[in-house]
């Protein structure tokens, strides 16, 4: 098993049977059950107004569901001690943020309220990411805001860093680099991250674990090699593949009915079974478009 | 001809309209309607001047709106990408201009007696609408108005300028057809010049009315958008303001300790923005210096003694010292409303208190706010009403009072987005309230004392209550996510 993907009892983070609702919408989560496991980066991937961002305020204490438990780092999300909240980072969707202060004041005043603050790698961040340090945030552009937005969430150097689209107004070398500090934040601290995003060959980059969210539930979660790997696309009768599936062990994923009884399927093969010839090999875009 | 785009271009106003509150519309109309219908039954002989004002007054308000979503449909990258638009913008303004400065000048010709001939009355009513149109687009021109007549008669511009007055009205009396002619020729080349097509200076000028006409439309919405909205003015005048707060912001970070009291300093400044006591603060010693400025000025210039004319205004000072002092705390609970995607990384602070004690502390921090406001406004007030000898003024304070409690002491997280109307309602109860109280002094000779204690006593009971749904509520922040 992969060293970012080690095996752990205790989860840094623990949804179970949560659902939430909101008025005016509906459902959103639906006896929803997710583990974040110490270590885990984690790419959630979902369709627009899937719930992704519910999902994350959810995980962070910030929307109290209508049923189920919420547990991050063993306490109960709504009332983590300043223990724990420490050891959270956390980078909205918005980052037109605090846009009265300037990035030095900004900076000042979250690490007025942290008991650990790595100056340093803030230094370098802003010197890297070239942010001025005395222009008013509302006067950066959105890709700065962003990444000011994800310094202010490293500085402390959370244990559990959850990032809602932390990419979407970066440019594609803004990202890469978010990506490499991203790297190296897991590998040399084991920093438990999970993120949503749109842009899927960023996760293929640093998403060792892929969770689908799909009608307010996570319809599946795995390591994204393993995936690719074991994930094919099956078409025939429905009689054929059920025989096909049961033979080897398969897991449907996604059915799909096509003309004259027969069907498309997306199926997850068990680990070490040779894969029959005529099936399809799918990629992250397939995976996507599939299951959520 | 194709009438279709006009009416596209015509009717804007109306589809675009702000729906998000229409109670609090109708409610304004209905207390409109019946102030009208009120004078009327007092004053019965007055009727067809009154209902023609109102015309007026109305017609006034829908050429308000007209020109204001012609200007914002006059986008430079339309006006110039899109075929005819601008001529048909133009043609339509124009249209409109002309039969409302008809329209109205009409109605005040049939239905007020003693009025000047209908021509300078069309002159008139075509001039105002003009300067409305321009005012709306160039915000310096109300400046113009508050304080030009001061400076006009207060420096002797009238005795100056009266041959030349006097040579146009020789002129009016001769030809005042010609010259109505060629004023409205002028006027409507003014209105035509409100657009712009899509040049430099069209940008340029789109800028500053957008930017203004966000800043009002926010304002409405209990955000405020600070001086920076009116221009490099505003931004020079608003630099101090921001100086003092970020000293206070260094001040409080610099003094940051894991105590409760040290953790919501450092909140407040994010959760009440523009709205910060300190902010207000300056703002209301600014607001202070002006009036005081300008009162000096206005009676000095006039020629009369402030003493002489102390008593005569103390009303309208109160009003005004009131409004000041009191409304801003009111909107403390839209800032609550504005700085609710910031307050999901407060909550995640180590510090920041959780759950009761967090909406202790939250609904605290605003009651600190207003109750401080509230003393030392009744306390301005108090030096008025003993100034003017007119202990009655008091009655706004008393009726502010409760409201503190009933407006503030609201569970944050299940507040909706503010409305106009949201923004109107405390200002409105607060007047009524004062006006009630002082309604009660004068015609059942309730003494201030009685007023006083009845006033105390509601704020507490109100306070009490408020207080304990409040804090058995869900967590106050982030502000409004169970709406």
């Amino acid at each position: 098993m992969s060293t970012h993907f080690p095996h752990t009892e205790t989860p840094s983070a623990e949804l179970a049977g949560v659902s939430l609702s909101y008025a005016k919408h509906g459902p959103v989560l639906k006896s929803l059950d997710w583990q974040l496991l110490p270590g885990q980066v984690v790419g959630l991937l979902g369709r627009n107004g899937s719930g992704k961002t519910t999902l994350l305020e959810t995980l962070l204490g910030l929307r109290e569901p209508d049923a189920g438990t919420v547990r991050v780092f063993g306490q109960d999300a709504g009332r983590l001690d300043d223990a724990a909240r420490a050891r959270i980072g956390y980078v909205p969707q918005q980052s037109d943020l605090f846009e009265g202060f300037t990035p030095a004041q900004l900076l000042a005043y979250f690490k007025s309220f942290y008991p650990r603050w790595n100056e340093a790698k803030v230094e370098g961040l802003m010197s890297r990411w070239d942010i001025a340090r005395d222009k008013p945030i509302r006067k950066l552009s959105g890709g700065q805001q962003q990444r000011l937005s994800i310094i202010r969430a490293l500085a402390h150097e959370p244990d559990l860093l959850v990032l809602d689209e932390p990419v979407a107004s970066l440019d594609p070398v803004g990202r890469r680099d978010f990506l490499r500090e991203l790297v190296e934040q897991v590998l040399d601290r084991g920093t438990t991250v999970v993120f949503s995003t749109h842009i899927l060959s960023d996760l293929e980059r640093v998403a060792f674990n892929l969770a689908f969210l799909s009608e307010g539930r996570i319809a599946l979660q795995a390591p994204l090699d393993e995936l690719l790997e074991q994930v094919r696309a099956f078409t025939g009768t429905v009689t054929e593949l059920a025989s096909l599936f049961s033979r080897l062990g398969a897991q449907p994923l996604k059915r799909t009915p096509l003309e004259a009884g027969r069907e498309r399927v997306l199926a997850r093969l068990p680990a070490g079974v040779a894969v029959p010839l005529d099936a399809q090999a799918v990629n992250l875009e397939d995976l996507f478009a599939e299951l959520t | 001809m194709n009438t279709a785009a006009y009416n596209q271009l015509l009717l804007a106003f109306w589809r675009q309209r702000d729906r998000e509150s229409p109670w609090g519309r109708r409610a304004m109309f209905a207390l409109a309607v019946l102030g009208l219908a009120l004078s009327i039954y007092l004053v019965p002989q007055l009727t067809a001047p009154l209902l023609a004002v109102a015309a007026a007054l109305v017609l006034m308000s829908l050429w308000t709106a007209i020109i204001i979503s012609l200007m914002q449909q006059n986008h430079p990258h339309v006006a110039r990408c899109v075929p005819r638009h601008l001529r048909q913008t133009l043609e339509t303004a124009l249209v409109s201009w002309a039969t409302l400065s008809l329209a109205c000048a009409a109605l005040l010709w049939f239905f007020l007696q003693k009025m000047p001939s209908f021509e300078l009355l069309l002159l008139g009513a075509a001039a105002l609408l003009t300067f409305l149109g321009w005012a709306l687009r160039e915000w310096q021109l109300w400046l113009v108005i508050s304080i030009g007549p001061v400076l006009f008669f207060g420096t002797g511009l009238d005795r100056r300028l009266a041959p030349f007055v006097a040579a146009v009205r020789e002129l009016w009396l001769a030809q005042p057809l010609t010259l109505l002619g060629l004023s409205l020729l002028v006027l409507g080349w003014a209105v035509a010049s409100l657009f712009g097509k899509g040049d430099d200076a069209h940008r340029a000028s789109y800028t500053r009315f957008d930017r203004i006409r966000r800043a009002s439309e926010d304002s409405m919405r209990g955000k405020y958008a600070g001086a920076g909205a009116f221009g490099e003015a505003g931004k020079w005048l608003s630099r101090p303001f921001e100086l003092a707060l970020s000293g206070w912001q260094r001040y409080a970070v610099s003094r940051a300790e894991p105590t409760l009291p040290s953790v919501m300093r450092r909140a407040e400044i994010v959760l009440h923005g523009r709205q910060h006591w300190l902010y207000q603060s300056l703002g209301i010693v600014l607001g202070l210096v002006i009036a005081a400025l300008s009162f000096m000025l206005a009676f000095a210039l006039a020629g009369q003694g402030l003493q002489e004319n102390w008593t005569k205004g103390a009303y309208g000072m109160a009003i005004g010292m009131a409004s000041m002092g009191f409304n801003p705390a009111f909107g403390l609970p839209n800032m609550l409303w504005h700085s609710r995607r910031e307050q999901a990384l407060l909550r995640l602070l180590p510090g920041m208190p959780q759950g009761v004690a967090l909406n202790r502390a939250v609904a605290w921090t605003q009651l600190r706010h207003a109750l401080c406001a509230w003393a030392l406004t009744t306390a301005g007030l108090g030096l008025l009403a003993w100034a003017a000898g007119e202990a009655a003024l008091m009655c706004m304070g008393f009726g502010a009072l409760p409201l503190c409690a009933g407006w503030l002491l609201r569970p944050p997280s299940r507040m909706k987005a503010p409305t106009a109307w949201a923004t109107i309602a405390p200002v409105m109860a607060f007047i009524f309230g004062g006006w009630g109280m002082y309604a009660l002094h004068l015609m059942l000779h309730l003494p201030l004392l009685v007023l006083a204690s009845l006033s105390l006593v509601t704020s507490v009971a109100l306070g009490a209550w408020r207080w304990r749904a409040l804090v058995a509520a869900p967590a106050a922040l982030p502000a409004g996510r169970l709406a």
